[in-house]
């Protein structure tokens, strides 16, 4: 199910079009302006590319689409959520305006583990919730086009262009080639818990995240000892030929162009 | 002589050895079949030749083990250009390049000039038929061309030693036959060949000399003209046998016009299923067709596109690799908790132990799950799904890496089961006459389309 969400896409876009050089630019690029970069309407004009660059990549497969769009979103809402009730600028004693509490802070024993506070949504939170959610937005949506887009192939040929050692290319590309497969674990650990008739109540919460974690944890062990092996078997020594593949000049150009337009964004806004 | 052992042992301890005292000399180009039950040790055997042992897989080890006079506990710098080795779970050895990719980077890493790689290559695609799908990623590519490509990137690095670790067990029919052409073709008396498998039938015709293992020791190493051997020890499908008790007259799981699929992509279409209490219906269909996404659409989860199911009660599905579904440290945790989620804790204990007395699992109770062989965890799988309590259990390729002895000893405890607990039972599998054998009625899926065919037995 997640594997789909994140299977390659074969040469049907410009990215994949477009030279692992150029595309190794733009994803760390991407990721360092993302890193600077706090004003909202920079981040908003910063989201709205990575949205249409989706769009472009896979607008063909519909449901795809919307399922993607759908989960993000989800990640989005949550995580908007999240860092706006527990901003924790409301706890240390910052200036904040409450727009309502959820949780008073009268209300006893709460009151107490929450150092007299509540549970509260401010402005200062909501706000601090948008910028954060909207980083982690880009950054997921970004990292989800390069894996989609990039063979392990072309990202070890780009980076070792680049000079970076074999050892941390395999880590980084063992990482790329595992995120899949763990996001197609997850859903078949759910699956399991389910069968096993395991409660999803906020009691057993905690005992359902120990489980995932255990079982996620140990199958991925499991997995890299046996690439491991198998590079190992092939003799593996770090050389990395690239196969002949048609990249298109006017795609490299044209990443070349966003990546330009990105820093632009994050330096003018 | 090209492989050669000495009273070797090896085990995880010194106490528990999984090759015992192995005396064993294999000359150049032999064609080897390696049979024997589930966890006799076969599969260290081929680690032990590999040089896997204790560089990869740490434990106790005695005597002598050499391959080309280079000793294989300490020689795997030396091996792996020697050996080619695809493993039982060979999806692991992808690293997700394209399919010309993958066969490459062995190449590459041997140090092949451009040109004399490029030349390699193509002849590999061409062997393995694979130019179609030289472009293609390797992880959307089917089960048995994933295998292909696999067998072809160790193969074109030219090993003298070629190790195949139960390749057969989950191809269909036809990748098994693509298979058996691909190796004929492929070796020649320059390849020593050793493969580990339990559909010897399949294998027969390649092999010319056959080793028996059970319990980490040799009991035959002879001709591969022992078909009466095969029987006495109980390696072939014959043992296998029917359900003795009738059905009921109740349908507990009803589908009408079933489309199943993801992402709105529709897999499978179905005008009718249905199954009865004490029945056990079989689904056959090639790798890739979509026999899992049917199970779980059956069985509630994941949702169908359009149609409509009546369940009676809960169902739970095995997968086709059974530590899918084991999550807890414990074997008796595995159970218990599966059943105290469904029923008091005093019930859960009862039911719980009562399970593994019939699983013959009550000795490990307290070990963990993955210190059991492979056999013992397909059957904590199944203890653990029925500790729920289903009405429909269904098994997803039950047979895979496991040998008849341990199929026929399986199939014996769910018909027990099936009976006393009414339980129906729906068994995937691309082995159409291991679900003939054992079936009530079969369906089969062509062309997306499951349709009923008969009945078994």
């Amino acid at each position: 199910m997640f594997t789909g969400i994140l299977s390659y896409e074969g040469e049907r876009n410009f990215i994949s079009q477009s030279h692992p050089a150029v595309r190794i630019l733009w994803i760390f690029s991407s990721f360092v302006l993302i890193l600077i970069c706090w004003a909202p309407i920079r981040l908003l004009a910063l989201n709205m590319i990575a949205i249409s660059l989706l769009l472009i990549t896979i607008h063909k497969e519909k449901a795809k689409l919307k399922h993607v769009l759908k989960t993000f979103l989800g990640i989005l809402l949550i995580t908007t959520l999240s860092q706006t009730i527990f901003f924790y600028g409301y706890y240390i004693g910052e200036k904040t305006t409450v727009i309502f509490y959820l949780i008073h802070p009268n209300l006893p024993i709460i009151s107490y583990l929450t150092m007299g506070k509540g549970v509260a949504i401010t402005i200062e939170g909501l706000y601090y919730g948008i910028i954060v959610s909207l980083k982690i937005f880009f950054t997921i949506i970004t990292a989800q086009l390069f894996i989609m887009t990039t063979r392990l192939s072309e990202f070890f040929y780009a980076m070792k262009r680049a000079g970076i050692p074999f050892k941390i290319i395999i880590l980084l590309a063992a990482t790329l080639r595992f995120l899949p497969i763990t996001l197609e674990e997850f859903w078949r650990l759910t699956t399991v818990l389910k069968m096993k008739g395991e409660k999803t109540t906020p009691r057993n919460f905690p005992n359902i995240i120990r489980l995932m974690l255990y079982n996620l944890v140990r199958e991925s062990v499991k997995r890299a000892r046996f690439l491991a092996i198998s590079l190992e078997m092939r003799c593996i020594r770090g050389k990395i030929y690239l196969l002949p593949n048609k990249y298109e000049t006017h795609a490299s150009f044209f990443l070349i162009s966003l990546t330009m337009l990105e820093i632009i964004i994050a330096a003018m806004l | 002589m090209q492989i050669l052992f000495q009273n070797f042992s090896f085990g995880y301890s010194k106490n528990s050895l999984v090759l015992n005292n192995i005396n064993l000399s294999i000359r150049k180009g032999e064609k080897i079949l390696l049979i024997g039950p589930t966890g006799s040790g076969k599969t260290t055997l081929l680690y032990v030749i590999a040089g896997f042992v204790p560089r990869f897989i740490p434990g106790y080890h005695s005597g002598k083990a050499e391959v080309m006079n280079i000793n294989c506990v300490n020689g795997f710098e030396k091996l792996r250009t020697l050996i080619g080795f695809v493993l039982q779970d060979f999806e692991n050895q992808l690293l997700g390049l394209t399919v010309e990719e993958e066969i490459a980077l062995g190449l590459h890493n041997l140090g092949l000039e451009k040109r004399s790689l490029e030349k390699k290559l193509e002849e590999s695609l061409n062997i393995f038929s694979l130019e179609r799908i030289r472009k293609k990623y390797s992880f959307n590519i089917s089960f048995g061309e994933k295998q292909r490509v696999v067998l072809a990137s160790i193969l074109s690095m030219n090993p003298k030693i070629i190790l195949l670790d139960e390749p057969f067990s989950q191809l269909d029919d036809k990748a098994k036959e693509n298979l058996v052409n691909i190796l004929k073709k492929c070796l020649n008396d320059e390849h020593t060949l050793i493969i580990a498998e339990h559909e010897i039938e399949r294998v027969m015709s390649i092999a010319s000399r056959i080793i028996i293992l059970d319990s980490g020791r040799i009991i035959y190493d002879g001709e591969a003209s022992c078909r009466d051997l095969f029987e006495n020890y109980g390696l072939l499908a014959n043992i296998l046998s029917r359900k003795s008790f009738s059905i009921g007259n109740r349908v507990v799981l009803q589908a009408k016009n079933l489309m199943c699929g993801w992402y709105k992509k529709a897999i499978i279409h179905l005008s009718e299923f249905k199954i009865k209490e004490k029945e056990i219906v079989g689904v056959s269909g090639p790798n890739g067709s979509g026999k899992t996404t049917l199970l779980l659409t059956l069985g509630g989860y994941l949702p169908y596109l359009s149609g409509e199911i009546l369940r009676l009660g809960r169902s739970v599905l095995v997968y086709q690799n059974p530590d899918n579904n084991i999550l807890y440290t414990t074997v008796w945790e595995e159970v218990f908790k599966a059943a105290n989620n469904f029923m008091k804790s005093d019930d859960a204990t009862e039911w719980a132990e009562e399970l593994l007395e019939i699983f013959s699992l009550k000795k490990y109770k307290e070990k963990s799950p993955w210190k059991l062989s492979r056999g013992e965890r397909t059957k904590l799988a199944i203890a653990s799904a029925l500790a729920t309590r289903p009405k429909i259990l269904m098994l997803d390729e039950p047979t895979y890496g496991l040998d008849y002895r341990s199929i026929k000893i399986l199939l014996e405890i769910l018909y027990q089961l099936a009976d006393e607990l009414s339980l129906s039972v729906i068994v995937a599998s691309h082995r159409k006459s291991f679900l003939e054998r054992v079936c009530d009625r079969l369906y089969g899926i062509i062309n997306g389309e499951l349709k009923e065919y008969g009945e078994g037995g």
